[in-house]
């Protein structure tokens, strides 16, 4: 199993606020890693950071054995990133296809084959093609949110609250996706705070508090965690 | 009569819009409005009057040539001197109308006095209908506008590039995350609005004697085209632009031609007043 990311003493501020604290984590290729924690404990700070999103203020992130804490974000999705944004922040003025191939943008000659390869992941996404993505519903934006992130097969899934603002069935649909992502072999990193869902799927999770990581280890244990009982309450 | 002054209308309505189309290029991609768009507009009118006077360049190759010149020029002024004012609007406005002065005067230290400009479209008039003058210029400006806002069109909705601009447009963070390089799609969308503006210099030329100054009224007429049609919508900029030009030109024969001017843009304000977001606007959330 070879390590594809991995952070060391990560910090992230805005002015004064400290957002993330030295934060240490690593990803093994084919693994689904889940960082949980309540509002505002510094999870999409995580992934802003690791995507090239917000500047680093300390630590280093190294993806695929190459030292990426300084590239821009552009630069890190050729190098094999992915994100699936807090949000889902699909490209409202632009179809569903056009969404696709923005996703595409560096997928090249491969754009037609793998659009296809979506619309069978999510049928919902091929009757609604030539529809602006702005006139979408929640849940299927979030599809298109995640099928746009793999149009350029990356070599790893960011995913930031993806069940956010769904319906419970609709969490199931999206869940379901993306466990058969993961059967499918694909690394995945995923920010939740409904640490019931994400702990269903994940291999190994982070627990955040302010900032910091106070509880790691695998699924399984962290779900009979008093400390990680306690989120699913709040959250 | 009315046939007559339509055409004439049309034909700076098409200036209108182009140089409008440059204001709409960089609001759409940065939310930034760059007052220096009639400078652009009037040293793209005299690198035309230059290739042509004294090079002897044909329309046709002018028509390449000059847009091409200030491509390079927008892209490079963005990198030099635009990309360090985007952290505030006002800032950006300020760097702008300065650097608007500064290429004014640029141009009036090498040519001090108003030239007449050569008739690179030849000087004759069509007559297809009886009774209506039909000069070759507002021909060629009509005829060339269409080309070029049909190329635009293609290439924001069929190019892998342009839909990689109306992403970096709509939300630079998440395009950045698809792999599209902002700071290079931002100069191209700066190369992209100089090289639509000087075109509309070159297309001008032939009609007036041209100096200078010729911007400063452009600028402020183009600018205001755009706000009419809605500033971040294309077609919006393309009809506020010939909206207004016709307006002007009957204003100009029914009233006066020294006040066209005054009622151009009572008629604007009133519009505004009615539409406050312009003709095909929207209401953009401000960006943060
Ligand atoms: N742009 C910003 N400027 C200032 N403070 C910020 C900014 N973004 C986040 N923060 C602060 O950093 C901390 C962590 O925020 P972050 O968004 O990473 O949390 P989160 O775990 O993703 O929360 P949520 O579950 O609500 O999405 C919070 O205290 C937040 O207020
Ligand atoms: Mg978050």
């Amino acid at each position: 199993m070879t390590e594809i990311l991995s952070v060391r003493g990560l910090s992230v501020t805005y002015g004064k606020v400290q957002a993330v604290r030295s934060v240490d984590l690593h990803i093994t290729s084919g693994e689904t890693v889940a960082i949980l924690g309540a509002n505002g404990a510094g999870k999409s700070s995580i992934v802003r950071a690791l995507t090239g999103l917000v500047r680093v203020a300390g630590g280093d992130i190294s993806f695929q054995g190459q030292d990426v804490t300084r590239l821009s974000s552009d630069r890190r999705a050729a190098a094999g990133m992915a994100l699936v944004p807090e949000g889902r922040r699909v490209f409202g003025d632009m179809t569903v296809t056009e969404n696709l191939q923005m996703g595409g943008y560096l997928a090249g000659r491969a754009v037609a084959e793998r659009t296809e390869t979506m619309f069978a992941l999510f049928p919902r996404l091929r009757e609604r093609r030539t529809q602006l993505a702005a006139t979408l519903s929640g849940g299927e934006q979030q599809m298109l949110a995640i099928a746009r992130a793999l149009m350029r097969g990356p070599s790893l899934l960011v995913l930031d609250e993806p069940s956010l603002g769904l319906s419970p069935i609709m969490v199931q649909t999206i869940y379901r996706a993306i466990k058969d992502l993961r059967d499918k072999g694909m690394t995945i990193l995923l920010a939740e705070q409904s640490a019931s869902v994400a702990l269903s799927l994940a291999d190994r999770a982070y627990l955040l508090e302010a900032g910091s990581v106070v509880l790691e280890g695998p699924a399984r244990a962290l779900r009979d965690d008093p400390r990680v009982r306690e989120v699913y309450l709040g959250g | 009569m009315l046939p007559q002054l339509l055409i004439g209308g049309l034909g700076t309505g098409c200036i209108y819009a182009l140089v409008g189309l440059g204001f709409t290029l960089v609001y759409r991609g940065m939310a930034m409005v760059n007052f220096a768009q009639g400078q652009v507009f009037m040293a793209g009118t005299f690198l035309g009057l230059y290739l042509a006077r004294d090079l002897g360049v044909p329309a046709i190759p002018l028509l390449i040539l000059v847009p091409a010149i200030s491509f390079v020029a927008g892209a490079l002024l963005e990198k030099l001197v635009f990309r360090r004012l985007y952290h505030s609007h006002e800032v950006f406005v300020v760097g702008a109308i300065g650097l608007g002065v500064m290429i004014e005067n640029f141009v009036r230290a090498l040519f001090p006095e108003p030239l007449p400009f050569p008739k690179i479209f030849g000087s004759g008039v069509y007559r297809f209908i009886p009774g209506v003058l039909f000069q070759k210029t507002y021909l060629w400006i009509v005829v060339i506008t269409l080309i070029l806002v049909l190329m635009l069109h293609i290439m924001f909705t069929y190019t892998r590039r342009g839909r990689a601009l109306r992403a970096v447009a709509a939300d630079a963070e998440i395009a950045g995350t698809m792999g599209v390089s902002v700071p290079r799609a931002i100069g191209l969308t700066f190369g992209l609005s100089f090289a639509v503006a000087s075109i509309a210099g070159v297309l001008i030329g032939p009609l007036y004697f041209v100096s200078p100054d010729m911007g400063d009224m452009v600028g402020l007429k183009a600018f205001s085209a755009a706000v009419l049609g809605g500033i971040n919508s294309i077609v919006g900029t393309i009809i506020g632009g010939i909206l207004l030009g016709v307006i002007e030109a009957t204003a100009a024969f029914y009233i006066s031609t020294d006040y066209k001017d005054v009622f151009a843009f009572a008629i604007l304000m009133l519009m505004l007043v009615v539409r406050p977001h312009g003709l095909l606007g929207r209401v953009v959330p401000v960006k943060v």
